[in-house]
């Protein structure tokens, strides 16, 4: 197989999906109200008011300061199709501009309400009135449309990995990423850091040499940004777990993304949608122009948030040693590499790519598995982490 | 199907890796996305998630695993012979505990 070469996918034409049709023209596949706190102030009051209705989620900005990626980032957010309605949620005096975030939101025509806490009275008052407008909000009539997978974009992922990652649940899920491309769709894929040594096989992978060159920017930056803090490279631990290499170990987490050329590279900071469909990297280090860099907290949740803001409707999420965290905004699919894990965490995983080691499936199989997951997400089958409640968020 | 031993990631790869430990001379069954691949008989012990040639690598060719190379071979290195850090140097200037520990 070359890389450049796209595979063909069979893809049945009948996976349709009764979307929700956003006025910016996006489609969604759940319709939640996000509750937006704009200062860590008003984060208890709005999680009171999430649990007085129904199908809520809470995300917003704990510190008091300006900051305009915080802000550029909770606007994303708000603008993702699977948010149907906005309630944000300020305490009255922060430094984050409340009114202007609802301003901006009431522009994109998503309907938006703004509650101030010291305005409305105190925490009793603003729960009160949290709960009429959230209600009121979603009291209103969506638009459903038929959608199908080419109007998805899927974010890849992975974290708490082992070495069934890179051996069953990634390529597993790579495989799953070629038959989403192939069916019209989108895959983003991110975490820079894991792409060092792939600079070859990715920029072959590129579509045009802006692209490549796009590519090999992040990857620097990646580096740069690796050497800061440590992140860099392979430890004693891999190569002990038989990784001998750090392009084996990049190609171990990079191959979720497929073999689909990459389309574009999308910047962290901005969180722009992709232009179009087909795969996408998300660098989260974008260096731009003024100096300025995206980026900041490190965690697997910020990463799902991070997909989440360039609008990503559903994200697959790969592990060996397990974790539970999903995402109020995009339903998050677990696929676990490692039959131990799967065995022992099994409420928290929607996919046993585990199955590969053990015998009883192909990776062929278990990439059709995770398509077929993904259908079905997008059909409204709640993943396991959305039937738990694990409504994380990290800005 | 049976369970097993080695499995190959991509049809262009000339290793495998093991999804178990491995005692050499065993016959270990090779599967690749689609299944059954055949055996292939180890003259090194594998431990899981280390790498076996699939076929006998040259010195100075490339290792390909996930379809792309991974390193360059440092010896000649046999079919069924352990493929590691003592006989693959990587390609990258970002592979520096690997290097360090291959001196």
């Amino acid at each position: 197989m070359t890389v450049t070469a796209e595979r063909v996918a069979g893809v049945s034409g009948d996976l349709r999906f009764a979307g929700y049709l956003r006025p910016d023209g996006q489609v969604g596949i759940r319709n939640r109200l996000l509750v937006l706190f704009t200062v860590v102030c008003a984060e208890e009051v709005s999680r009171r008011v999430a649990y007085g209705l129904e199908d809520a989620v809470v995300a917003g900005w704990r510190d008091c300061l300006v900051n305009s990626a915080a802000q550029t980032k909770m606007l994303r957010l708000a603008a993702n199709p699977n948010v149907g309605a906005v309630l944000v949620m300020s305490l009255g005096c922060e430094c984050s501009d409340a009114p202007a975030i609802a301003q901006s939101i009431a522009e994109s025509g998503k309907p938006v309400s703004l509650v101030s806490i010291q305005a409305e009275g105190g925490t009793r008052a603003a729960i009160q009135a949290g709960i009429e407008r959230g209600r009121a909000l979603m009291a209103e009539p969506f638009e459903r449309r038929e959608i199908g997978l080419q109007d998805l974009i899927v974010g890849v992922e992975c974290g708490g990995s082992d070495t069934t990652s890179g051996i069953a649940a990634n390529p597993a899920l790579g495989l799953a990423s070629d038959r989403i491309v192939a069916a019209g769709g989108t895959v983003i894929f991110e975490e820079t850091n894991e792409l060092l040594g792939c600079e070859d096989s990715l920029t072959r992978q590129a579509a045009t040499p802006e692209v490549a060159k796009e590519i090999l920017g992040a990857i620097r930056t990646a580096r740069e940004w690796g050497v800061r803090t440590g992140q860099r490279a392979i430890s004693a631990g891999n190569i002990e777990g038989g990784l001998t290499t750090i392009e084996e170990k990049s190609l171990g987490a990079v191959c979720k993304a497929g073999s689909t050329l990459v389309r574009g590279v999308l910047r962290g900071g901005r969180w722009e949608q992709p232009a179009g469909p087909g795969l996408h990297l998300l660098a989260p280090f974008y260096v731009e122009e003024d100096g300025w860099t995206g980026g900041g907290t490190i965690s697997d949740p910020n990463g799902v948030t991070e997909l989440a803001a360039c609008g990503a409707q559903v994200v697959v999420f790969t592990t060996g040693r397990g974790t539970v965290t999903g995402s109020g905004i995009v339903p998050v699919i677990k696929v676990c590499g490692n039959p131990e894990t799967y065995a022992r965490m099994r409420d928290n995983m929607d996919v046993n790519a585990g199955a590969i080691v053990t015998g009883e499936k192909t990776m062929s199989e278990v990439g059709d598995e995770i398509f077929e997951a993904v259908v079905r997400t997008a059909q409204g089958e709640l993943t396991r982490a959305e039937d738990l409640g694990h409504f994380e968020f990290h800005i | 199907m049976a369970a097993p031993d080695l499995l190959v990631l991509d049809e262009g790869d000339n290793v495998g890796t093991a999804l178990r430990d491995l005692e050499r001379g065993t016959a270990a069954r090779v599967s690749g996305a689609d299944g059954d691949l055949g055996t292939l008989l180890l003259v090194s012990a594998i431990r899981l998630g280390h790498k076996a040639a699939l076929v006998r690598i040259d010195l100075g060719s490339m290792v390909v695993k996930h379809g792309h190379p991974i390193g360059r071979a440092t010896a000649d290195i046999g079919a069924g012979e352990h493929v590691h850090v003592h006989n693959v140097m990587s390609l990258s200037k970002d592979d520096i505990i690997a290097s360090e520990a291959g001196t």
